[in-house]
């Protein structure tokens, strides 16, 4: 996955831009403010459909203008493409070789792009919906048919949960019996579908996770549960269930007894849900639980191994996608230094430019960024360049010394 | 400056339609002007007429100029066999198959509690009725294959259950989420073959 020629108008702090990246690895410099992690959210909006910052989207618009727009010519899997974003303030529109996009979520599967953010630690340190919400991210990428499933899962949870507020907490079950027996058995279906390809997703992430985690922390404990609150999907992937490669047949018998199993427990928990308003079982409700040393790293870990899980897990993320895809994806760095050590910040970088082939790195510091040395040890100076982003402008460094970027 | 006030009403009219923003009911309006009177007195005679003649057909409700409709009213047609679909549209996708030899049934909508549609708000009365008759045998759920038209299927097939007639659902290879008049006729005469019973 790569962009060969980026393009932007009116975005951020962006008038125009017209840039080409390097192939290998570009590495942006430049003082706070100056808009490198701009282009890195360009980059992934276009790609991917959404911004990683923000949901309020027309604050991508740069103050003034109407509509923000961003080109970029891509070579995904031998094909090239242009994809065309519009953004104004009643939407955005995507566009893909001159054709409308219709699903949003499709984008990521065709156009796969890993980001590392500072605020990644949350992967760690936040709440279970920031790690859910890494485990789609990640599912659109590897699998067409994610995106359908995670759709259908959230329409149906929305539906069922407005079916039991409607009926609320005095409602006799009775006569709403085949309602809720209906919404039961669409939202089962649906959440099967999606549990069915977390569990087949996790079978090749937790591995990665797990051997990710011990080349870059030097250690060897990091354990990796999915905490459902369906008990039977975390059994079924303690038994090894949903491997990868599962035949279609047996991939269609676990989601049958998912199925099964999350019929049973709507009806189980159905009087409390009545009293609560919403659904209490499901793929929503679900965590991934990281242990080192036996101890929760959310609730017991250092500041230091949270970022070191956090960061094994956008690594993980990379590995599994590139040996999923047979190419590696688009990877952006984003201040992902100045934060570590110098022994980390080369196992970070030995870990992954070795495997990735386009790759952008945003710096804050004036000059030589911190690692310069190791970057261009591990990636090859030859496939390193250096760009300084400078109030919305770019220009190429000749050599990586402190030339005046050009307007 | 304004544009003048038989324009502005126009435009105003236009923008009324669904999925019709300012912008494009401006430039239709524009487009409307150029063209010569007999075409503009075409187009809004069809408006009237079609508004005039057509109306839901007293059995299926399928939009018809007839009543009862074309499809209720050939007696070629297998009338132990029926197909509930969710809107007028579905009837003409399914039709454009020529798979489909027995008659229709319109629910006008499907189950949705965050819209506040419930199983009252749809034709499943009418639906009961015509299965009292006794004629029918097996009832075809062709609902969206989205969880509204989903959960709009199990409902009625429960429903169903007691009184004895066979029900089955299109077979899967639709893609989720789409609406049923959006995929191809083979993939949808697939279906229609491989329909399972629920």
């Amino acid at each position: 996955m790569r962009i060969e020629r980026l393009r932007l108008a009116d975005f951020r702090n962006y008038v125009e831009l017209d840039w080409r990246p390097a192939p290998g690895v570009s590495v942006l410099v430049g003082p706070n403010g100056a808009g490198k992690t701009n282009l890195l959210e360009a980059a992934f909006l276009a790609l991917v459909g959404h911004s990683p910052r923000t949901r309020r989207e027309e604050e991508m618009i740069r103050q003034g203008a109407g509509e923000a727009r961003i080109a970029a010519e891509v070579e995904a899997g031998g094909h090239r493409s242009a994809l065309r974003l519009r953004l104004a303030p009643e939407g955005k529109r995507i566009e893909l070789d001159g054709r409308p996009v219709e699903r949003l979520g499709e984008l990521p599967f065709r156009f796969p792009a890993v980001l590392f953010q500072p605020g990644d630690l949350l992967l760690a340190q936040g709440a279970a919906a920031a790690r859910r919400h890494f485990l789609d991210e990640v599912g659109r990428e590897w699998s067409r048919s994610y995106d359908a499933a995670l759709a259908a899962t959230r329409k149906a949870l929305a539906e069922r949960n407005a079916l039991l507020r409607r009926l609320g907490p005095g409602a006799s079950p009775k006569s709403a019996a085949l309602l809720l027996e209906a919404w039961n058995e669409a939202f089962a279906t649906a959440a099967a579908g999606l549990l069915r390809r977390r569990l087949a997703l996790l079978g090749g992430l937790v591995g990665e996770l797990r051997r990710v985690h011990a080349a870059l922390s030097g250690e060897e404990a990091l354990s990796v549960r999915y905490a459902s609150s369906l008990p039977a999907a975390g059994e079924l992937l303690a038994a090894g269930g949903g491997p990868p490669a599962a035949a279609a047949e047996e991939a269609q018998q676990l989601e049958e007894s998912l199925r099964d199993a999350l019929r049973k427990a709507l009806e189980r928990v159905l009087p409390a849900e009545l009293e609560r308003g919403f659904t209490l079982v499901g793929p929503h409700r679900d965590d991934l639980r990281l242990h080192l040393r036996g101890r929760d790293v959310r609730v017991f870990g250092s500041q230091g191994e949270q970022r070191a899980v956090a960061l094994a897990m956008r690594i993980a993320q990379f590995a599994l996608l590139r040996a999923r895809r047979g190419e590696p994806p688009l990877l952006l760095l984003d201040d992902v230094f100045s934060e570590l050590d110098g022994e980390r910040r080369e196992r970070l970088l030995g870990l992954l430019l070795p495997e990735a082939e386009q790759t952008w790195i945003t710096a804050a510091e004036e000059g030589q960024p911190a690692g310069s040395g190791a970057l261009l040890a591990i990636a090859g100076s030859e496939r390193v360049k250096w760009f300084r982003v400078f109030s919305g402008s770019i220009g190429e460094v000749p050599g990586g010394d402190r030339a005046a970027p050009s307007r | 400056m304004e544009y003048a006030a038989p324009i502005a009403r126009l435009i105003a009219e236009l923008e009324r339609l669904p999925g019709v923003g300012p912008k494009t009911a401006q430039r239709l309006a524009l487009h409307l002007l150029n063209r010569p009177r007999e075409e503009v007195a075409a187009l809004a005679s069809a408006l009237l007429e079609a508004k005039d003649r057509i109306h839901p057909c007293s059995v299926c409700a399928n939009l018809t100029d007839t009543d009862p409709c074309a499809i209720c009213g050939d007696p070629r047609r297998d009338e132990s066999l029926l197909c509930v679909v969710e809107e007028p549209k579905d009837v003409i996708a399914l039709e454009r198959t020529h798979e489909f030899h027995g008659r229709y049934h319109v629910l006008m909508g499907a189950i949705s509690p965050l819209s506040g549609v419930g199983p009252d708000d749809l034709r499943i009365e009418p639906l009961l009725a015509r299965l009292k008759e006794g004629k029918i045998r097996e009832v075809v759920l062709a609902t969206d294959p989205d969880v509204e038209g989903e959960a709009t299927a199990m409902y009625l097939a429960r429903l169903l259950k007691p009184l004895g007639v066979k029900t089955s659902r299109l077979a899967r290879g639709l893609p989720e989420g789409g609406d049923l008049d959006y995929v191809d006729e083979v993939t949808l005469a697939r279906a229609l073959e491989g329909r399972r019973a629920i």
